[in-house]
């Protein structure tokens, strides 16, 4: 790997991590480039193989697809699994299941930044409240900015120097592996996917019948071979027949109310049209930048009232106290949960323009909001609407195709870029009501059922493409040998692939075992399972 | 009913909707502190964000009367106490919990707490509560998801010089 591919790497890498600003915040950045899937893209264009790089990128992908991080606790980080582990794994030649079980303890590495990260970056919350206190509004607001220096260091360092000192290495190691071990680690890697397939199902699925849609959509592609999109058509009509058959019930919940605007009247408001985009762009671009345990993404409300202060006070005095009472704790899902800066925004200025509004108002709906809004914004967006793109995506890319890819960066940005921009300003014009007249519609529950259905099917799909096992039992009468794979294959192609993905839903679903512990368990059954000859 | 108690000052947030509920079988979810169930925004968006679990918004009070009328259903429910001193004040009111952790305790403005854990604040009187929790035999975790470390909280509160 030259030098420059090596730089370039690390600095896409450093800018799809869960906590760099740069790529309109997590839309662009964590929750696109920095998908595995993605990255295997971007890496596979650097290093000038894309087709190896998609593949690889899949391969990762398909372990970390169920994997939600509600309020920065985080079991396993995809940042090094995927700036780190697919080049590596390029570089040396090795197939994609190898770099799956490489991106493991890779993805356990990355957390222990994270938790540095949000621990040291309490000093800057700190720092902020001070350069408040002292009146240099300006270097406050900033603060976000500053902060990233802790981000930048943990991330493109290491995957630079590893990358860069490592891959020379990385082919000499794995010729000294011996090839027992080496058909552990492959087998390990290609039954690992079952477990992110399990983990997601564990979360779709509410009742256990619903698995049954998981299995027509395993069916249409290990028993038809199917390709993934006439299987989201499938998953689109039972979701169809489902909210059909549901409607008659709901109907009372559906009546969407209209949210009222009465009583905001255009004139004499202090924020422009283009003040409200820049607070917007503010929210989302450096809502995690300095994220922390103490406080989370405190400073990065302080810094989007900091961009309109001054529309909306004259005094040092009256922006200082603006500023100082967004300096409490606030978290939500930054994405769907942008509606609440916007209803910040819009109390901050009707405030500012001689309402009474008391701090204490502004802050209760502040705390009021947060929390429900990061429950449905990580139940919807990465719980359901992510990984339901990556499927489609992942079963478009099965050999390789950048059509995958492609799909998902296009429709994904293509439907949050304006979503998100819809409800902040909602929030904005219409304060507390519009979050209530959203949340009462029903829609979000409507939303919800859809996905459960549809995201079973097409997972259902992409398990039958993603989890593999070669079984090496054969039994032999007289002349005649007959495989234990050709048997199970006249009963149920991929039917060990399954068990397995039902097994890793069975264990974190019902034995309520951890991610690591699951892992292990899939570890172990590699490693007996080469050793008696079942897996080859 | 089995109950589950759950220390939250973010009440229904992200970790619970996308990791406690499904973790303890949940088929309900209360929260429970007296200021919380006399706020109209509270009482509106709160259940909204359960994900399709029904959720009742209750006061001390209201909800030891409320969860004994569950004790001989099935099932299970997640209740959320705001504060570690709602907590106690259920289990004063004679409530029974399979068990007891602490998820998330922002420092509350005008405070001044020790942080126990970097998400766990707890000022002196918390660790008071968080005592005469353990005392009714319950050991009190600190876990924000179900896959965190498994420590004893009052035995890092003791390391915190918050309890003797």
């Amino acid at each position: 790997m030259s030098i420059w591919q090596a730089l370039l790497i690390a600095l896409i890498g450093y800018m799809s991590s869960i906590y760099s600003p740069w790529l309109y915040g997590g839309l662009a950045g964590w929750y696109t480039t920095g998908r595995p899937f993605v990255a295997g893209m971007i890496i596979g264009l650097i290093l000038g193989d894309i087709k190896t790089g998609i593949m690889m990128g899949a391969a990762v992908q398909a372990l970390y697809i169920g994997l939600v991080t509600p309020g920065g606790a985080m079991p396993a980080d995809v940042n090094f699994a995927a700036y780190i582990g697919i080049p590596l794994a390029m570089i040396a030649g090795l197939p994609s299941s190898q770099a799956v079980a490489l991106s493991v303890p890779l993805s356990f590495f990355g957390v222990a930044m994270v938790y540095l990260v949000v621990t040291v970056n309490s000093l800057f919350v700190h720092w902020q409240d001070r350069l408040i206190e002292e009146g240099k509004l300006k270097a406050a607001i900033n603060v976000p900015v500053y902060g990233q220096i802790t981000n930048f260091i943990v991330r493109f360092f290491p995957i630079f120097l590893i990358n860069y000192f490592g891959a020379p290495y990385i082919s000499q190691l794995s010729n000294l592996i011996p090839p027992i071990v080496q058909t552990m680690l492959v087998t390990f890697g290609s039954i690992l996917p079952a477990v992110g397939f399990g983990l997601l199902l564990s979360f779709i699925v509410k009742e256990d019948f619903e698995l049954l849609y998981f299995l027509v959509g395993f069916a249409l592609v290990a028993v038809w071979k199917t390709s993934i999109v006439p299987v989201l058509l499938i998953g689109v009509f039972l979701a169809y027949l489902d909210i059909r058959y549901k409607r008659a019930e709901r109907s009372v919940a559906m009546v969407t109310e209209q949210p009222t605007t009465e009583g905001v009247t255009k004139e004499g408001l202090l924020l422009s049209g283009r003040d409200v985009r820049k607070a917007y762009f503010s929210w989302m671009f450096w809502n995690l930048s300095v994220q922390n345990m103490e406080r989370m993404q405190a400073p990065a409300i302080v810094r989007m009232l900091g961009t309109v202060m001054d529309k909306l006070y004259n005094t040092v005095e009256e922006k200082k106290a603006l500023l100082a009472r967004h300096t409490p704790f606030f978290n939500t899902e930054p994405n769907i949960g942008c509606i609440v800066p916007g209803v910040i925004l819009g109390m901050e200025e009707e405030k500012a323009r001689g309402a009474d509004i008391s701090d204490e108002i502004i802050i209760n709906t502040r705390t009021a909001l947060m929390g429900p809004l990061a429950g449905i914004g990580d139940s919807l967006l990465p719980g359901t609407y992510i990984p339901i793109l990556l499927s489609i995506g992942l079963g478009l890319s099965k050999d390789g195709s950048i059509v995958g890819p492609l799909f998902y960066i296009v429709v994904f940005l293509g439907t949050m870029i304006p979503l998100t921009m819809w409800l902040f300003n909602m929030g904005y014009r219409s304060g507390i009501n519009a979050v209530e007249a959203i949340l009462a519609s029903g829609l979000k529950d409507l939303i919800s059922d859809a996905a459960a259905i549809v995201g079973g099917t097409v997972v259902g799909g992409i398990s039958a493409t993603y989890v593999a096992a070669n079984l090496g039992w054969e039994f032999k009468s007289g002349e005649m040998v007959i495989s234990l794979q050709n048997i199970l294959d006249g009963i149920f192609p991929s039917l060990v692939p399954l068990l397995l993905t039902l097994l890793a839903y069975y264990l974190i679903a019902k034995r309520k075992s951890t991610i690591g512990r699951t892992f292990f368990v899939f570890f172990v059954i590699a490693v007996v399972g080469v050793l008696v000859r079942f897996f080859v | 009913m089995k109950l589950y108690l759950h220390i939250d000052n973010r009440l229904i947030h992200g970790q619970v909707t996308v990791t406690w509920c499904s973790f303890y079988g949940a088929n309900m979810i209360a929260v429970v502190n007296d200021k919380v169930a006399v706020d109209p925004i509270q009482k509106t968006m709160l259940p909204q964000a359960a994900r399709g679990l029904p959720t009742k918004v209750l006061g001390v009070k209201e909800a030891i009367d409320y969860l004994k009328t569950l004790e001989n259903q099935p099932g299970a429910a997640l209740v959320i106490a705001k504060t570690p001193q709602d907590a106690l004040g259920l289990l004063d009111g004679g409530l029974k919990f399979e068990s007891v952790n602490v998820g998330n305790q922002a420092p509350v403005p005008g405070t001044k707490p020790v942080m126990v854990f970097p998400w766990i604040a707890a000022t002196p009187e918390d660790a008071q509560a968080y005592q005469k929790i353990a005392a009714y035999g319950y050991r009190i975790t600190p876990k924000r998801t179900p896959a965190d470390r498994d420590i004893d909280l009052v035995e890092e509160l003791k390391k915190k010089k918050l309890l003797a």
